[in-house]
């Protein structure tokens, strides 16, 4: 398990990351979410001891580290944004020099980055010099190079931008396998929906606080009860718009053909009463749930841009109210 | 025998190339066509006047010496400037720090591969320096002396090199900026000693000389005009401003000047991994943050 706990970090004035605390579980394929700038690198860095943080401290299987400590290196695989690859070297020496910066030579060293190189699918590649690689290929290598030294923890960020769909789900792949290996893996993106697709655990960082962390499905739940509600009339929809205008629990309402778009915060027993009164003012109810959530809608409410997507989301056209 | 890998990867890439070997073979004929035409010069002269004039034959001793510390005077700060801030620059300096390896490990291998390819082009200059042995000019130690200045010279502009690529993001401006404190290292150190001789006086004389201590150019060609004449060059030099040095400075000058050398190389090592090591921004912030929580309670 992974914690950081309370880190403060300064760039001169500049605060990226505040009082930030984040636990992660073994095992765990760990999704940090926020928008450029929020302190995602700041905090990845400061996890791989490449930072110091002003105040805070980082704990790694109930052990605190200290950020001189070189053994932290041994425990964690780190995959920066960038490649970070020599190109002047051929895809086998590239391996085998990380290997010896672990301390890993000779044998040892060539069977496993042969057997790494088989697992990201470059075993054809190992005679050819890097820069001659593609992009996604070279993330591939980046992916073997962070494994060399078999870590407990990896550490990505953003390792799928700049990737094209086929080799960002291939990278997926290798991930979802590497999770099922019992790898702690921490990866940045921005791309939401991949997110939610093999996360099991995510955490929304913003202005270098924490704003939510846990579960991706806890965390969806939770959207969800503030998401809004769709009701499907079938008859009676102007009845059913007049009542709704006079409801207070109703924030604001959008309007597209039959379905009304209701902003409610009435609570779960408000939304009971709701459809028990459309029903009994004799409207036909074909529909009445809440608008189910995703990891992008959670993000945009979360980091300040609540709402856009929700009322977006309609034609333009549409008659709309609010209050 | 663990071989630091960082140094093992740099030797692998340069000697992957000619960059390297052609390095050396320019510099090497250019140094052996000096020593060879000034030797068969002297020679030719001596046969028509049946005159051995050693002191021709010293003079082109003098003129290799001082052009091989010329070269490495030029070479030195391009071999390590970039080597840092190119690691920065392709985002693997990271990468380094992320592993095992300690930024001591990281600076010392750089700084390793570049010794290793002057130390190659220093001994491949060396029968170079020793052409004029053979008619009797200078002899083996003196040519030692010189390959041990050589060398110390090398040491301290390596380390300068490696302390600015450290300090430096962009590859190009470490390497201007290692040639502008080059300069700076050279001409800044001999300025203030002819500027203000005039006005020296007593143990002045001294603090003027110090100064001097920490210029690699007069230190070499201290080095070379010992090997030559057995004087000291920085007794010449004071003796023509009107100035006098210590007895005890003008005897052990060299050395003390080339154990500065290395002491100034290591000071630049020491920076340089400070300026990598992670530690270094959490010091400094550190210390603001001490005076806000002194200040705090109250």
């Amino acid at each position: 398990m992974i914690k950081l706990k309370h880190i403060t970090k300064f760039y001169g004035k500049l605060c990226a990351l505040s009082d930030l605390s984040l636990s992660i579980d073994d095992g765990a394929l760990y999704g940090f979410v926020g928008p450029n700038g929020a302190g995602k690198t700041t905090a990845m860095k400061i996890m791989c001891g490449l930072l110091q943080p002003d105040s805070g401290s980082l704990e790694i299987d109930g052990r605190e580290i200290d950020f001189g400590d070189r053994s932290l290196g041994s425990l964690i695989g780190y995959v920066p944004d960038s490649f970070g690859v020599y190109n002047n070297l051929k895809v086998s020496e590239y391996m085998e020099f990380f290997a010896s910066c672990y301390g890993i030579d000779g044998m040892s060293a060539r069977k496993r980055c042969h057997r790494l190189l088989e697992f990201v699918d470059l075993q054809d590649r190992e005679d050819f010099f890097v820069e001659a690689l593609s992009r996604g290929m070279k993330q591939r290598l980046s992916l073997a190079r962070a494994l060399i030294h078999d870590p407990g923890l990896l550490i990505l960020d953003e390792p799928s931008s700049g990737l094209d769909p086929r080799t960002r789900y291939e990278f997926k792949q290798l991930l979802s396998e590497l999770s099922e290996r019992g790898k702690t893996i921490v990866i940045s993106s921005h791309i939401l929906s991949e997110v939610s697709e093999y996360c099991t655990d995510v955490g929304i960082i913003d202005q270098g606080s924490m704003v939510m962390s846990g579960r991706l499905s806890d965390v969806m739940r939770m959207v969800t009860a503030e998401n809004p509600i769709i009701i499907n009339v079938e008859k009676g929809l102007s009845k059913a718009i007049g009542l709704l205008k006079k409801d207070p629990s109703v924030r604001s309402m959008a309007i597209n053909g039959s379905e009304i778009m209701i902003n409610f915060g009435g609570g779960p027993h408000g939304e009971a009463e709701l459809l028990r009164r459309l029903i009994e003012e004799g409207i036909s109810v074909r529909g009445f749930a809440r608008e189910k959530g995703s990891l992008e809608s959670t993000f945009m409410q979360l980091t300040g841009h609540g709402g856009e997507k929700t009322v977006y989301a309609y034609d333009p056209g549409e008659e709309q109210y609010e209050y | 025998m663990n071989i630091n890998p960082i140094l093992k990867r740099e030797l692998k890439v340069q000697s992957r190339g000619y960059t390297l070997l052609g390095l050396i073979c320019g510099i090497d004929s250019a140094l052996f066509l000096i020593s060879v035409l000034g030797s068969l010069a002297v020679i030719s002269r001596m046969r028509q006047d049946y005159h051995a004039d050693y002191g021709s034959l010293l003079m082109i001793f003098v003129l290799v010496s001082m052009f091989a510390f010329l070269l490495i005077l030029l070479i030195c700060p391009s071999l390590t400037a970039g080597s840092i801030a190119g690691e920065r620059r392709s985002k693997t300096l990271d990468l380094l720090l992320a592993t095992r390896l300690s930024p001591v490990s990281i600076v010392t291998g750089k700084l390793l591969s570049a010794f290793s390819v002057v130390q190659i082009l220093i001994i491949t200059s060396v029968p170079a320096l020793m052409v004029p042995l053979m008619y009797g000019g200078a002899g083996l130690p003196e040519i030692l002396l010189t390959a041990v200045g050589l060398s110390c010279a090398a040491f301290m502009l390596l380390c300068m090199g490696l302390f600015v690529s450290s300090a430096v993001r962009s590859p190009q401006r470490a390497t201007a900026l290692s040639y502008v404190l080059l300069i700076g290292l050279c001409a800044g150190t001999v300025l203030p000693g002819l500027l203000f001789a005039p006005f020296y006086g007593g143990g002045h004389q001294n603090a003027a000389a110090l100064a001097l201590l920490l210029n690699p150019i007069v230190t070499m060609a201290s080095v070379i005009f010992r090997a030559v004449s057995g004087a000291e060059l920085i007794a010449l030099i004071y003796g023509r401003l009107g100035l006098s040095l210590s007895e005890g400075m003008r005897n052990s000058y060299i050395l003390i000047a080339l154990l500065l050398e290395l002491l100034l190389g290591f000071m630049f090592l020491f920076a340089s991994v400070v300026n990598i090591s992670p530690k270094k921004r959490k010091q400094k912030i550190n210390s603001a943050f001490a005076i806000e929580k002194n200040e705090a309670p109250m």
